[in-house]
């Protein structure tokens, strides 16, 4: 009984369920494994499968937390698959930094989207590193342009935005 | 609600989750997010986003920056002259005017430190703070040595009571260790290294490793053991790092221990090309990286990983000083 392996499921907000190893989704996800901690007593006696509703997070979102889930948390696959190895680039810091790279090469709402999936489900090393992808988003991006990618309303006055540039024009 | 808001999908929090994972590489960018919007301004500026920032980068500061000068401009040429010093911080522009020296002098040099040097500052936010300036004052006659020390929270200068021979200084090499400050000299004595100790305010000499040294070639740094550095780069290429040995048990040659030597060709940033004339022009002491000038550029090299990284183009360089620091958006602009 205890070598099977446990799968939990997670339905989207748009209704889409998921399979996920318990195990690893437990080991990855802090508000996952409460609620799983939370079932386990009505569980024990029964055969069904658990299936955890995360209304905050979509099917296109939750799929791509789950691909960054199972490569990261999942010892088995780790070992599994020396690929990941192969291809590391002797400065990479960590074997699956490249798979990293790729995962936040993603238009800027996916990534707050992300970002907020991350923070709900409190996974530590996603919400790192998609946090770290948006602020890398500010690299060379002019006043405006930031202005524009995070939504943000110019509320400086004419005047005031004169005396800012004026005292910080090194920056610009 | 009324008032600017935030954008619609991002939080105050996350805001300041994303912020604070800014590269300190390019303060620019922090600057420019503070001129977004008042929020964000208001964020940035404060102090507890400051603490943040620097816990959670909290590893060698970038370099931001340096100065670098050929040779002194603004110098009588043989006269003696009335020093008047000004200390300038970088981060800030702000600029103290010390008061004058109690003597005439032609050649000197000078440190500034932070008044809690050797007491667990780690000079990431003691900018502003109390500091001590140290002039080191020779005559090119009977190359005397004196000793000046300022005291910004004194307000004075006060002089060592001792006068040396033997050692002639100008705008040349110091490091600070603990509460020591050692210089070297620019003219010849290069066997003598002056240390100052700011406990006693006494002055004595130490005698540098037997190497062979030339002008611009070598320099003191602090190891990683608290021990004072001496290293050379010689016509090998090779940097040679001493150390002034600490332990009474181990015997070393005038009391200095070889530690290491790196290949500088091996700095694989540096190209061989370049490599006939290296010198080294500066150091940032408390982070074991020093600057070396060559007709390709400058470069610093880390003392630890031996890796070089071009940092500027020029080599019409006498001397750098190097700005390491973190900087977020000021309070001032608040």
């Amino acid at each position: 009984m205890a070598s099977e392996k446990k799968v939990v499921f997670l339905r989207s907000s748009d209704g889409e369920a998921f399979e996920v190893s318990e195990e690893v989704i437990s080991a990855a996800s802090v508000t996952i494994k409460g609620m799983i901690d939370e079932e386990s007593p009505s569980r024990a006696d029964t055969a069904a499968t658990t299936t955890l509703a995360i209304p905050n997070v979509t099917a296109a979102t939750l799929s791509r937390v789950l691909h960054y889930v199972n490569k990261h948390f999942d010892a088995a696959a780790v070992v599994g698959r020396p690929d990941d190895y192969i291809f590391c680039a002797p400065g990479d810091e960590h074997p699956l930094a490249r798979f990293d790279d790729d995962f936040v090469d993603v238009d800027n709402d996916t990534l707050i989207d992300l970002v907020h999936a991350a923070e709900y489900l409190h996974i530590k090393k996603l919400f790192d590193l998609t946090c770290k992808a948006v602020a890398d988003k500010l690299k060379g991006r002019t006043i405006d342009q930031i202005r524009e990618t995070f939504g943000i309303v110019n509320d400086y006055t004419v005047e005031e935005e004169v005396e800012v540039y004026r005292e910080n024009s090194w920056a610009f | 609600m009324a008032g600017p808001r935030l954008p619609p999908y991002l939080t105050p929090e996350l805001v300041e989750e994303i912020l604070l994972r800014v590269s300190p590489e390019d303060p620019a960018i922090l600057v420019r997010a503070s001129l977004a919007c008042k929020p964000w301004r208001r964020l940035l500026c404060d102090p507890a986003f400051r603490r943040r920032y620097l816990a959670f980068h909290r590893r060698t500061p970038p370099l931001l920056g340096f100065l670098h000068y050929r040779w002194r401009v603004a110098r009588a040429s043989r006269d003696d002259v009335c020093l008047v010093l000004v200390v300038w911080e970088p981060a800030t522009g702000k600029r103290k005017w010390l008061p004058k020296l109690p003597t005439r002098c032609s050649r000197y040099t000078v440190a500034v430190l932070c008044a809690l040097h050797g007491h667990g500052c780690d000079h990431l936010e003691c900018c502003g703070g109390a500091f001590f300036a140290v002039l080191v004052q020779s005559g090119v006659i009977g190359r005397s040595v004196r000793v000046h020390l300022y005291s910004s929270e004194a307000g004075s200068w006060s002089t060592s009571p001792d006068l040396l021979s033997g050692f002639v200084v100008d705008s040349n090499w110091s490091t600070i260790i603990g509460n020591d400050i050692y210089f070297v000299s620019t003219f010849g004595s290069w066997d003598q290294i002056l240390r100052y100790s700011l406990g006693n305010n006494r002055i004595c000499f130490l005698q540098a490793p037997a190497a062979d040294k030339f002008l611009g070639h070598f320099f003191l740094v602090p190891m990683e053991d608290g021990s004072l550095g001496f290293g050379t780069i010689g016509a090998t290429r090779r940097l040679c790092l001493w150390s002034r040995n600490v332990d009474p048990d181990v015997v070393a040659e005038a009391g200095w221990v070889h530690r290491r030597t790196i290949d500088i060709e091996l700095c694989k940033s540096i190209p061989i090309s370049v490599m006939y004339d290296v010198q080294v022009v500066g150091s940032a002491d408390d982070f074991g990286i020093i600057f070396v000038a060559t007709v390709d550029g400058v470069f610093t090299i880390d003392l630890k990983s031996s890796r070089a990284k071009k940092v500027g183009e020029t080599m019409a360089c006498f001397k750098i000083f190097p700005f390491m620091t973190f900087y977020t958006p000021d309070s001032r602009l608040s």
